[in-house]
């Protein structure tokens, strides 16, 4: 049985048999696949790689603060603790953004912050779908960088959780709407329907602050 | 209905603060810690639980076995003489301690002086990870 202190492992059987600037030219999948093998430092390279992305998201999901912190280091803990059960046949990037998601929602709800537009119910459905824009602007209009990150965290803390979710998966983590889709489980069409009106919403909120 | 692939370049993904990456792994650092730990703490508290029941049942094996051999019998008795004679008792004192011996349960003894050592070892052993679960 390996007690405390037994693990011996130099730096080269630790990064299994590659150093670190090879390991970071592998993908995602391959990492993961080095890491179960027993190259340790695949899991530092994926942790470097996503870290930002995932922090990025996480921050402007729970409106900054130092929680935002603590809930990354959370997300990666979960991630390393089910990492030998994760599906190589799967996006990587995906499945992290699920579980970053979940924990800072989690999270939100222990602190009772999650805010909840007046204009949408939880299904789908919206009071004052007649009075959106035909056009809703794209979101290089709303994202303007003129804007300051304060007010653009302010509008985004108006929005659901859902739709302040699927907005950051696409502008602020680049990810697809396909890929959207599957980190939060929802329906292709429903994540456009939400990113739609999210960034209507955002607009309408931005422009009573300009 | 598709939607149109938008290319933003506007937003900026915000920076994470310094060191963030080495608080990560140091943090799963500590995890690992912390499961080798409780694999361990559970590993201890079963063998606990089967050294107190090993006790309980070389207690019994040693009080069979000292009720079979006469042992309980002749301590008493001799115990019995000492009270009515005391001096008798004391000028044969080397015949009763031999007979004494010859009669002793020495396996069921052994048993259970075993059983107590390897019980307070693992009992020892729980305390010592459990503080470690509570440090860590």
């Amino acid at each position: 049985m390996r007690f405390l202190g037994t693990n011996k492992k130099n730096s080269l059987e630790k990064s299994g048999g590659f150093d670190e600037s090879t390991l970071a030219t592998l993908g995602d999948a391959e990492l993961v696949e080095k890491y179960r093998a027993g190259a340790e430092k695949a899991f530092t390279v994926l942790v470097q790689r996503h870290t930002g992305a995932v922090y990025s998201f996480v921050a402007r999901y729970v409106g900054g603060g130092s929680e935002a912190e603590d809930i990354v280091q959370n997300v990666f803990v979960k991630v390393w603790k089910h990492l030998g059960r994760f599906d190589i046949q799967r996006n990587f990037r995906t499945w992290i953004f699920t579980i970053a998601k979940n924990t800072a929602l989690d999270w939100l709800k222990k602190k009772k912050a999650i805010t909840f537009s007046e204009l949408h119910t939880h299904d789908d459905t919206t009071l004052f779908e007649e009075t959106l824009a035909a056009d809703e602007p794209l979101p290089s209009d709303v994202f303007d960088t003129s804007r300051s990150q304060e007010e653009l965290s302010t509008a985004l803390s108006t929005l659901s959780a859902d739709y302040r979710a699927v907005v950051l998966l696409r502008l602020d983590s680049q990810l697809t709407f396909r890929e959207i889709a599957e980190a939060l489980g929802k329906p292709l069409n429903t994540v456009k329907s939400h990113y739609r009106r999210a960034v209507g919403l955002l607009d309408q909120q931005l422009s009573r602050t300009k | 209905m598709t939607t149109p692939r938008i290319s933003v370049t506007n937003t900026n993904q915000l920076t994470p603060p310094a060191g963030l990456v080495q608080r990560i792994l140091q943090r799963i650092e500590i995890e690992k810690m912390r499961q080798a730990i409780r694999r361990s703490l559970m590993f201890w508290v079963s063998v606990t639980c089967l050294a107190t029941a090993g006790l309980a049942t070389a207690g019994l094996l040693f009080f069979q076995e000292a009720a079979s051999s006469g042992f309980s019998t002749y301590v008493s008795q001799v115990w019995a003489l000492a009270n009515n004679n005391p001096a008798l008792v004391f000028n044969h004192w080397q015949d009763i301690v031999t007979s004494i011996g010859e009669a002793l349960p020495v396996v069921g003894l052994v048993g259970i002086a075993v059983a107590i050592g390897f019980t307070f070892w693992s009992f020892d052993k729980v305390i010592g990870f459990s503080r470690k679960w509570r440090a860590v």
